[in-house]
């Protein structure tokens, strides 16, 4: 059997999203210079960033499908701030997990209690909570609820995290100056990075979806049914 | 271990933990998708 257009066009997307961060790695290894002070270790950076600010924007979605879900009681967008929410943890793991990395080789540890560093394992936490929390509550719209509360809320950490390096004092620099090659290399790892946080929020969605239907199935089947007076409309 | 080996384990975990969460939403998405087939 051939695959439908839409699955010819979602592997087509996956498979330029692979072949880019092919690229990207390429350029990295061969093409962008090496910082003079860190060395190799700084090239860490050009995932770190891209990864960190998809985080930001994970979350904002997950900020809009709450609010929306509040505006409108659809559990379509219940279903959008869940599948971004997944994806948001995933690339906080990222961040934080590269940022101890390149922090044990550059400072000497692996962590440090710093404003920044801080906010963003808060960060981590808010939704790491926010899927945990929700298999335990039963009913859709109850779950729906809560959710979209809690994800309007968690979003005030979000600038937190950006602020705290230029409102306090902090470990990390506050502006980056980077050389004609470092910057094409940063923008250019953008693409694949983008590309990959924005399907698996789609992907996600389609999950969660799917998951919705097979459930409202379910629960149409042991229904009790309806009684219907005998010679009369219900 | 050197500044360089430092980065290439960054990318390999990174890269483990994006092809990792990708490939598992992949297949839970095929596993979905043929159950209403």
């Amino acid at each position: 059997m051939n695959p439908s257009p839409t699955t010819t066009i979602v592997r087509l997307y996956w498979i330029a999203t692979l072949l880019l961060f092919a690229g990207v790695l390429g350029m990295l290894v061969f093409w962008t210079p090496r910082e003079a002070t860190m060395g190799d270790v700084q090239k860490i950076f050009y995932i770190h960033l891209p990864a960190a600010i998809h985080t930001f924007v994970a979350c904002f979605v997950v900020f809009i499908g709450s609010v929306m879900y509040l505006l409108q009681r659809r559990l379509w967008w219940d279903d959008v701030a869940s599948a971004a929410a997944k994806v948001s943890v995933l690339l906080a793991s990222l961040v934080l997990i590269t940022g101890m990395i390149w922090g044990r080789s550059a400072w000497g540890q692996w962590w440090t209690w710093s404003p920044r560093l801080t906010f963003s394992l808060i960060l981590w936490l808010l939704y790491v909570v926010y899927l945990v929390i929700r298999p335990s509550i039963e009913s859709s719209q109850k779950r729906a609820l809560i959710s979209a509360v809690y994800g309007v809320i968690a979003f005030l950490d979000v600038p937190l995290v950006y602020l705290s390096t230029k409102l306090l004092p902090d470990i990390h620099p506050k502006e980056i100056v980077l050389t004609a090659r470092m910057g094409t290399t940063l923008l250019a790892w953008f693409v694949p990075m983008t590309m990959f946080a924005a399907g698996l929020i789609m992907l996600s969605f389609r999950i969660n979806r799917l998951r919705r239907t097979a459930l409202e199935e379910v629960e149409t089947e042991f229904e009790e049914p309806r009684l219907v007076p005998a010679g009369g409309n219900a | 271990m050197t500044p360089t080996q430092y980065a290439i384990f960054a990318y390999v975990i990174s890269f483990l933990l994006l092809g990792g969460f990708a490939l598992w939403s992949w297949l839970e998405y095929r596993r979905l998708a043929r159950s209403r087939s």
